[in-house]
C-alpha cells in the first residue's frame, strides 16, 4: 500500500468537526476524491501531506506512520516521497522555470539532476520556457510546470489540490491526461482531490466525502 | 542549486530595497573606516615621532609649542638657551642620551636643522645617496626635501631667515647637498640636516655673542625616575622650559577627541541604520514572501532552511555593503594620500585591512545578522497548511 488511514478526523480552531472515510491506495492505483466545497477537502490533503498534524486516526505512506514521526523527519519524508500540485500553481518568484524544478529537487530529493529536470519540461510541452520567469506562462503552462516540479523528485505519491477547476475544458483534461501519464511513467500514485466533475468518469478509485 | 545561490537571487530579483540597504551598509562602512583609518595614522605618526624622545629642553614658553616646533618641527620655537646650560643638564647622572637641535632657518619652506648623527638614529634613517656631512654648510636632504627641489648630491642652495617661504635670505652661505635621506615616515623626510655650527655661522654677524646658543635638547632618560625629578629641576633651577611629549600629545589629542568622538557616533548611527534597513525590508518582503516560503516547506524544505536562507540574505548583503564600504574608503584615502602625507605625514596603504577595520567589519556582521535575526525567527512560525490553503489570488 503507497496509502492508508483509519479513523481520520480534525478539528479546526472554531470548534468544527471532520472525520474522513478511511482511504486506501495501492501503487499504481490513483485515488479520486470529490466533495462539495467546505467538506474539508484541502484539510484531508494537507494532513496526508504532512503539513498540519495528524489530531486523532493514523496515516501510512509507504506503511511508514507519519504522526511517529518528529517534524523535521517529516520534512524530510515529505521532500523525498510526496509531491503536492495546489490549485493556484505558485512558484519561487526569483527564480526561472527550470530553477523552480531545481528547488524542488534539492528541498524534496536533497540532488539536482538538471537532465531530468529538463526531461521533464519537454515531456510536459514547456521546455522551450525553460529560462523564461514563471509569471510569463499562462495558466495551463503553470499548472505543467506544477505537475513538473511535483514529480522531479520522483515521489511514490503526488497529492493534487483542485488541479484542474482554474482551467477551461480544453485545458483541464490535457493537463489532466497529461499529469496521469507523467505520474504513471514516473512510478508516482496519484491522490486527487476535486469538487471539479469532469473528472470523475475518469477515475476507478473514487471516494466521496 | 543550493540555499546560497537562491539567497542571492531573492535579492537580485528585487533590487530596489536591496540597494538602498546597501547603500546605507556602504555609507556606515566607509565612514567608519576612514575615521580609524585617519585616526590610527595620525596617532601612529605622532608616536612615531616621540618615540625615544622622553623630554624636551627648549627656551621658556608654551610647552605645546616647545613640543610641536622641536619634536614634529610644525610650530616655530620658543627661542633658544645657552648652549653651556643645556650640556650641563646632559652630564646629569639620570640622563641617558640628548640630541641637541638649532633651527630657525629654512630652504623653500622646509626647515634647516643643525644637529649631530644621533637625530637620524633616533628614527632608524637611512642615506638613499650620498654620505652624512662633516664640515659646516654641508647638508644631508630629507627624502620630501629632495623630491620637491630635485635636489641632488653636489647641489647648492642658500638658506634664509625664519621658517617662512620667500624670507631674507642668507646669500653669502652656501649650502652643499653631501646626503641624501631615504623616506622614513618620521619628521625627518621634510627636514634639511646640517652640522650646529653652520647655523652659528650663519648668524654669527646678528649680535655676535661669545656664549653659543641652541633652540631645543630631545632627551632620553635612564629609567622613571628621570620622568619625576628633571623636569620640575629643569622648570625650577635652570633658565630653560622642560615638555615632556607623551603629555602634550595627549593634551592635543584631547583637543580632537570631541570632533572624533561624534564622527565615531555619526558612523555608528549610519551603521546602525542600515542594519535597521535590512530589518524593515525584512519585515517588509516576509508579508509577500510567505506564501512563497510556505511553498517551499511543503517542497520539503526544514524550518531550519528557510530560517537559514533568511540569515544568508543578510549575510551576503552586509559582506557586499562592507566590502564597497572598504572600497569606497580606502580609494578616498588613497586620493588624499599626497596631500596628507605632505601635510602630517599620514599615509596608508590601499589592500591593508587594519585591525580596527576588522572589528567594524565584524560589528556590521553582526549588527546585520541581529536584525534579521528576528523576521528569520517568524519564518519558523509559519503554519504552512493555514498559508497555503488562505491564498487566493
Amino acid at each position: 500500500m503507497v496509502l492508508r488511514t483509519s479513523e481520520l478526523a480534525y478539528r479546526y480552531d472554531s470548534g468544527q468537526e471532520l472525520s474522513f472515510p478511511n482511504l486506501k491506495s495501492k501503487k499504481g492505483q490513483h485515488l479520486l476524491i470529490t466533495g462539495k466545497s467546505g467538506v474539508g477537502k484541502t484539510t484531508l490533503l494537507h494532513l496526508l501531506g504532512g503539513l498540519s498534524s495528524v489530531q486523532s486516526g493514523q496515516i501510512w505512506i509507504r506503511e511508514q506512520e507519519m504522526s511517529s514521526m518528529s517534524k523535521s523527519q517529516k520534512d524530510a519524508f515529505r521532500g523525498k516521497h510526496i509531491g503536492f500540485i495546489f490549485q493556484q500553481a505558485s512558484f519561487i518568484q526569483s527564480l526561472n522555470v527550470l530553477e523552480n524544478v531545481l528547488a524542488s529537487q534539492y528541498f524534496g530529493a536533497k540532488q539536482v539532476s538538471a537532465t531530468f529536470a529538463m526531461g521533464l519540461l519537454s515531456e510536459l510541452g514547456i521546455d522551450q520556457y525553460a529560462k523564461k520567469r514563471t509569471n510569463e506562462l499562462s495558466g495551463g503552462e503553470r499548472q505543467r510546470l506544477a505537475i513538473a516540479r511535483a514529480l522531479s523528485t520522483k515521489p511514490d505519491l503526488v497529492l493534487a489540490d483542485e488541479p484542474t477547476s482554474s482551467l477551461d475544458d480544453v485545458n483541464a483534461l490535457k493537463v489532466l491526461d497529461l499529469l496521469v501519464s507523467e505520474a504513471e511513467k514516473n512510478n508516482a500514485t496519484l491522490v486527487i482531490v476535486t469538487h471539479d466533475n469532469r473528472l470523475k468518469s475518469k477515475f476507478e478509485n473514487h471516494v466521496e466525502l | 542549486m543550493n540555499l546560497v545561490k537562491i539567497s542571492l537571487k531573492n535579492i537580485t530579483s528585487k533590487p530596489y530595497p536591496a540597494l538602498l540597504t546597501l547603500i546605507m551598509l556602504t555609507m556606515g562602512v566607509a565612514l567608519a573606516s576612514m575615521l580609524v583609518l585617519v585616526g590610527g595614522a595620525l596617532d601612529e605618526s605622532f608616536k612615531k615621532n616621540i618615540r625615544g624622545v622622553d623630554m624636551v629642553v627648549g627656551a621658556k614658553g608654551s610647552p605645546l609649542q616647545l613640543i610641536l616646533s622641536a619634536v614634529y618641527q610644525i610650530d616655530n620655537p620658543t627661542g633658544n638657551i645657552p648652549l653651556a646650560e643645556a650640556e650641563l643638564l646632559a652630564k646629569n647622572r639620570l640622563v641617558e642620551s640628548t640630541i641637541q637641535l638649532s633651527y630657525g632657518d629654512s630652504y623653500k619652506g622646509r626647515r634647516i636643522i643643525g644637529t649631530s648623527h644621533d637625530y637620524l638614529d633616533l628614527y632608524d634613517a637611512e642615506l638613499l645617496s650620498g654620505q652624512f656631512y662633516q664640515a659646516p654648510f654641508e647638508a644631508v636632504v630629507g627624502s620630501i626635501v629632495a623630491d620637491e627641489n630635485e635636489l641632488k648630491v653636489g647641489d647648492e642652495f642658500y638658506s634664509a631667515h625664519g621658517a617662512d617661504e620667500g624670507a631674507e635670505t642668507h646669500d653669502d652661505h652656501p649650502f652643499t647637498v653631501k646626503g641624501i635621506l631615504k623616506p622614513s615616515g618620521s619628521v625627518l623626510d621634510k627636514l634639511i640636516l646640517t652640522k650646529p655650527e653652520s647655523i652659528w655661522e650663519v648668524h654669527s654677524h646678528e649680535g655676535d655673542s661669545a656664549e653659543k646658543e641652541i633652540t631645543a635638547m630631545l632627551v632620553k632618560f635612564k629609567n622613571k625616575m628621570g620622568m619625576i625629578s628633571l623636569p620640575r629641576m629643569v622648570n625650577q633651577k635652570t633658565s630653560m622650559q622642560a615638555a615632556l611629549p607623551s603629555i602634550e600629545v595627549n593634551r592635543l589629542f584631547e583637543l580632537f577627541a570631541i570632533g572624533i568622538s561624534t564622527l565615531r557616533i555619526v558612523a555608528l548611527s549610519v551603521l546602525f541604520l542600515g542594519a535597521v534597513s535590512i530589518f524593515v525590508s525584512m519585515v517588509n518582503s516576509l508579508k509577500d514572501r510567505v506564501f512563497e516560503l510556505a511553498l517551499i516547506r511543503s517542497m520539503g524544505a526544514t524550518r531550519a532552511q528557510v530560517f537559514l536562507m533568511i540569515m544568508i540574505e543578510a549575510f551576503l548583503l552586509s559582506v557586499v555593503g562592507i566590502v564597497l564600504g572598504l572600497l569606497v574608503s580606502h580609494t578616498a584615502i588613497v586620493a588624499l594620500n599626497d596631500y596628507a602625507s605632505d601635510q602630517f605625514g599620514v599615509s596608508v596603504s590601499f589592500l591593508r585591512v587594519s585591525a580596527s577595520e576588522w572589528l567594524i567589519i565584524g560589528i556590521t556582521l553582526l549588527l546585520s545578522l541581529l536584525a534579521a535575526l528576528l523576521p528569520a525567527i517568524r519564518t519558523v512560525k509559519i503554519d504552512v497548511s493555514k498559508v497555503l490553503s488562505s491564498h487566493v489570488k
